[in-house]
């Protein structure tokens, strides 16, 4: 016999004859699959069965019965030489929107929106907001801890509504207001961590009017014809309870549209020119509006206040936070003529019937005061964010505003990193008085980021490389980054200290699209954003306002 | 385990080499998704607590350990048992973390209250679902099943009806939980 040649030992595989799951096997692990499966999803299918709940569309208020109403003006409880002293009182007010219900809302002074506080340039204000709400929100089943933001106030940190410097239940805060710049439309909100959204979408929010000689001294609509018209939106339970749902943290949107809290107004008008500062405070809205005339409007302000010149549009998009000052002339409409103030939604907000609509214009009667019935063709030269140039910018920061396995971050880092390094971890630290650019990007297409810079007025210098829409083309703090959008924004950096910077949809902010910056200056730190305690209310009476 | 060793051929190898069954195939395949993506997801994981970014590496490492192991034919009895319930107590975990959330998390301090942070996204709200989510929970689901196929069939009735006993508890939980 020949020799055998050894053979190399190889390594194979044997599979074993493995028979199939029975059909009794498959019931039996089909259980285990399903159960694992749904118990995760179903508080994803619980944002649809809580919107099963929704107010019935017969049921709800038909658009255009509901007479328009102004926001009362706060008081000041006392004033000195120096400062106006405010005190507001949050707390569980009930108020009729759709017919036959009353819904629990959270108003500052019982009011939603809450009362406009009106204040000169030069004059400090100081305002106890008192957190009377209960302790615990009777369905969402959270603690509505609050903390007021004055939104476009370059206010000291620890007076900025920073988000973790929260007031309990039962305490009170005074916040100090500088007012020294230039004349604008604010607002105050809720800005409280993690729970902005539910406070806000309940009410706590309200215009804030600063003027100065400037803006005083424009034949521009003044007093009765210069009009708040705050846009929000809701959905109703039932019940008649605010429905809240987030969307897998997506946003809210409402099938009710509110104007200063009234849904579908119809204001009646002169024939004449009114102004209107249009604030858009929907938790997730975004808003494109026009006239159903086809006649343009006037843009003459922004977030940060008057434009150089004034803007005329046919439609302009406002996202939430962000304040116009528009000029419709009612003049060009005969008596008895309804003008139609409506909504072109803006791509990835969610649409129900009769959002296409906001409010409406009866040209009721002749003017009975033609001062200040015009539009200058410059309105300010001193706004000095509007002068900057990008040949001064000293440097470029970059901002990727995204949501990375659910969760929604800027630049890869949310405020959980913020909390976990003690509340020092930031984003950037520009130096005081440097210029800067920064520019805020947003790569996905399906959702938009209205972007809050806290502290500054800025510059929109380019969208995608091209111009800014005519209505930006004024002093902003917030500013709309849309699907795919690369916006450029330039400021010059004053001040000092930690502030924030985030997504003002609401949900997006508290799930957690929120971070800090630190504004640098030599000559010391700025002051610690919760640096100053919330104080019982039971100590109120020793600590008089 | 069931490693054959023979002396033949290379040819001969490749001639008389067993086809793996298809649902070998959607096992590994499963086992390569799940591992990928407790990668992809450890860097955020570290971010928010170093402890929970290591054990998705490990974990992850292990899926994919267990896919080479299917791939070289390695279908002892007690690896895949242990590979079932240890998916079982990975897909546990995880449902824990999404429902009542985990209670060795640290808690992240804020103002004189505190958030378990990883629990949920708010103190009293569910932590996100996602994509990546559903993908890796069923990925191990069918890791568990295809694997379920290669048990004798003593331990593999065992093991189905240890398994249907939790299916039923989930699921009566999750009732009594939706009707609170």
């Amino acid at each position: 016999m020949p020799p055998t040649r050894p053979r190399r030992k190889v390594a194979i595989v044997k599979y074993h004859a493995y028979p199939s799951l029975s059909r009794r096997d498959l019931i039996k692990v089909g259980l285990f699959a399903g159960a694992s499966l749904s118990l995760p999803l179903s508080k994803v299918v619980a944002g649809q069965s809580a919107l099963d709940n929704r107010m019935p569309a017969s049921k709800l208020p038909v658009p255009f019965t509901t007479e328009f109403t102004i926001p009362p003006v706060a008081k000041a409880v006392r004033k000195d030489a120096t400062t106006d002293y405010y005190r507001i009182s949050m707390r569980a007010t009930p108020i009729e929107i759709v017919p036959g219900f009353k819904t629990t809302f959270f108003a500052y002074d019982g009011t939603v929106p809450g009362p406009t506080i009106q204040v000169d340039q030069g004059r400090q204000a100081v305002v106890r907001h008192i957190n009377t709400l209960p302790d615990v929100h009777p369905t969402l089943g959270y603690e509505p801890w609050t903390s007021v933001h004055l939104h476009g106030s370059a206010s000291l940190p620890q007076f900025d509504g920073y988000a973790s410097d929260i007031t309990h239940p039962g305490e009170f805060k005074d916040y100090h207001y500088p007012n020294f710049q230039p004349a604008r439309t604010l607002w105050y909100h809720d800005h409280g961590i993690h729970h902005t959204a539910e406070n806000a979408y309940h009410g706590l929010l309200a215009q804030y009017h600063m003027f100065d000689a400037v803006e005083r001294a424009l034949p521009i609509p003044h007093d009765r014809y210069d009009v708040p018209l705050i846009l929000s939106d809701a959905l109703f339970n039932r019940d008649g309870s605010l429905l809240f749902t987030l969307e897998d943290h997506s946003g809210l949107w409402g099938d009710v549209i509110l104007v200063n809290g009234r849904p579908w107004p119809v204001m009646k008008v002169e024939r004449r020119k009114y102004r209107f500062r249009i604030l858009g405070a929907a938790i997730s809205r975004s808003w494109n509006l026009s006239l159903d005339s086809g006649e343009p409007m006037t843009v003459i302000a922004t977030d940060g206040g008057l434009m150089p010149k004034p803007q005329p549009v046919r439609n302009f998009r406002v996202g939430s936070a962000e304040r116009y000052e528009v000029i419709i002339d009612f003049s060009k409409y005969p008596l008895g003529r309804r003008v139609i103030l409506q909504n072109n939604s803006p791509t990835n907000n969610r649409d129900f019937a009769n959002v296409d609509k906001i409010m409406a214009f009866v040209v009721d009667s002749e003017p009975t005061d033609l001062s200040n019935n015009s539009i200058p063709d410059v309105l300010t030269t001193t706004n000095p964010v509007m002068d900057l140039q990008p040949s001064q910018a000293v440097r470029t920061r970059q901002f990727r505003f995204e949501r990375q396995n659910g969760e929604w971050k800027i630049n890869g880092t949310s405020w959980r990193d913020v909390e976990a390094s003690d509340f020092h971890f930031t984003l950037a630290a520009p130096n005081r008085g440097d210029v800067e650019i920064w520019e805020l990007e947003n790569k996905s297409g399906g959702w938009f980021h209205p972007v809050h810079i806290h502290l500054t007025d800025f510059k929109v210098l380019d969208r995608n490389g091209k111009p800014p829409f005519p209505h930006e083309l004024g002093p902003k703090d917030v500013v709309y980054v849309g699907e795919g959008e690369k916006v450029r924004v330039m400021m010059k950096w004053e001040g000092r200290g930690r502030y924030m910077i985030h997504c003002h949809n609401l949900v997006h902010e508290d799930h957690d699209m929120m971070g800090q910056f630190e504004v640098v200056d030599p000559d010391g730190p700025g002051d610690d954003p919760m640096g100053t305690h919330a104080i019982p209310n039971s100590d109120e009476a020793v600590n008089p306002l | 385990m069931s490693v054959t060793l023979v002396h033949q051929s290379d040819e001969t190898t490749a001639r008389t080499c067993p086809k793996r069954a298809v649902r070998v195939d959607i096992a590994i395949t499963s086992s390569v998704a799940a591992g990928s993506a407790h990668l992809v997801a450890a860097p955020g994981h570290y971010l928010w607590w170093p402890a929970s970014g290591v054990f998705f590496v490990a974990l992850g490492v292990v899926q994919l350990a267990v896919a080479v192991l299917l791939v070289f034919g390695v279908d002892d009895r007690r690896f895949v048992l242990a590979t079932i319930w240890g998916t079982v107590g990975v897909i546990g975990i995880y449902l824990a973390s999404r429902t009542i959330g985990l209670p060795m998390t640290p808690p992240v301090p804020f103002h004189g209250t505190h958030w378990v942070a990883g629990q949920a996204q708010v103190p009293n709200g569910a932590k996100y679902v996602g994509p990546l989510d559903v993908l890796t929970l069923a990925s191990e689901i069918a890791v568990v099943g295809t694997l379920l196929t290669m048990l004798p069939t003593r331990s593999r009735t065992r093991t189905n009806n240890a398994l249907m006993a939790i299916g039923l508890g989930l699921a009566i939980a999750g009732i009594v939980a939706a009707a609170a």
